[in-house]
């Protein structure tokens, strides 16, 4: 298996934080690249939606939000019972399972650019869709916990997180303007896999760092960080093939369904349940399952789509 | 650890090895699948013995206070 350079930044953020290296990576610039990894994969996406945007795109982006509401679904009965966890935990981590990944997505895209898989450049769209009925339903979930939230503060963070203002504006933008979309391309498509790279050392250091809370949270995040994914990425695969994906679009939505937000959720979900465990949901998402998708579950995911395919 | 967590990860470690055996023809993407599944229930078995232990343990303290 020839491992992408990306992703070998990534294994030189978890070593240096295994050996305790001094690296001091500014949090300023963590933010600033998401921010960037965030506009460029919308601003693609909204250029591809001007150039190819069709009326089938609207069944496929009904499927798309029914897979993160059954993911969620599926996600909660396993944490609630098998996990024995509280409601509100099962249902926070729940809604960080049915939601997407934008930093595993991104690695996804550079996989597939390095061997040449064609995809549907709009993808990006089906990011912004998954991002928000996995938070809705999480919170139906945790309803019954009984506290008083606060509905706008909730929507606010729902509807207005920057992942969604972000990605859906430079999509917006894409779709607009994308003839002179040219201008700013050298940024935002030139420099992209670089500012991956720094991004995924970044989060290297943050997963190694996580992955001491293990301890805490123990065997059972281990076993459902890594077996979620798969049974998301199963189901994304077989759901971008009944939608009519091509192989690479299949494998992307295999990603989706399998990566676990980071972003997004936790902002949400401390704001709807703040009394829930939040360090064992970013325990499970960042520890567990964003190294596991990275580093075996992307190409696990490839071979579940070639195998739907024959 | 309760025991739904450890045949949670007895069963999650053998989905990872039949998943890892189907695709060990492809890559090492297969190997490293077995690996998982082999590690995770090993993993869980440890750690029912640590907790079985410090439960023992705790069971143990008071008979030891009293007879003091």
């Amino acid at each position: 298996m020839q491992l992408d350079i990306v992703i070998l930044f990534f294994l030189l953020g978890v070593g240096a934080r295994l050996i305790k290296a001094n690296i001091d990576f500014p949090k300023g610039l963590y933010q600033g690249l998401t921010l960037f990894l965030m506009i460029a994969i919308g601003l693609k996406g909204g250029i591809a939606l001007a150039e190819h945007g069709s009326s089938s795109l609207i069944p496929q982006s009904f499927a798309v939000i029914g897979l993160g509401i059954v993911l969620t679904l599926l996600a909660f009965p396993v944490l609630l019972y098998v996990g024995k966890l509280t409601r509100k935990d099962a249902a926070s981590i729940a809604a960080h399972y049915g939601s997407v990944s934008v930093g595993t997505y991104a690695v996804a895209v550079a996989l597939l650019d390095s061997q040449n898989i064609a995809y549907e450049a709009y993808f990006p769209l089906f990011v912004v869709l998954l991002e928000m009925p996995a938070i809705m339903v999480g919170l139906l979930l945790a309803k019954e916990a009984g506290k008083k939230v606060d509905t706008a503060k909730l929507l606010h963070e729902v509807f207005c997180n920057q992942g969604i203002v972000l990605m859906s504006g430079a999509l917006l933008i894409g779709y607009v303007a994308a003839e002179q979309a040219h201008t700013i391309t050298p940024l935002f498509k030139t420099l992209f896999h670089g500012a991956l790279a720094l991004f995924l050392l970044e989060m290297g250091m943050v997963a190694a760092d996580r992955l001491k809370h293990m301890k805490s949270s123990g065997q059972f995040i281990l076993s459902f960080g890594i077996a979620m994914p798969l049974l998301g990425g199963a189901m994304g695969c077989a759901t971008g093939h009944m939608i009519g994906l091509s192989h690479g679009g299949s494998i992307l939505l295999g990603v989706l369904g399998a990566s676990a937000s980071y972003i997004a959720v936790p902002a949400a979900m401390r704001v709807a349940i703040p009394d829930a465990n939040h360090g064992m949901s970013i325990t499970a998402s960042l520890g567990v399952t964003f190294p596991f998708n990275v580093m075996v579950g992307i190409p696990t995911y490839i071979a579940f789509s070639q195998w739907m395919a024959a | 650890m309760p025991k739904s967590h450890f045949y949670f990860s007895l069963f999650v470690g053998a989905v990872l090895v039949i998943l890892g055996n189907a695709l060990s023809s492809q890559d090492s993407v297969g190997w490293t699948l077995v690996s998982l599944g082999v590690a995770i229930p090993i993993l869980a078995i440890i750690s029912q013995q640590f907790g079985k232990a410090s439960d023992e343990a705790q069971i143990l303290e008071p008979i030891n206070i009293s007879n003091d």
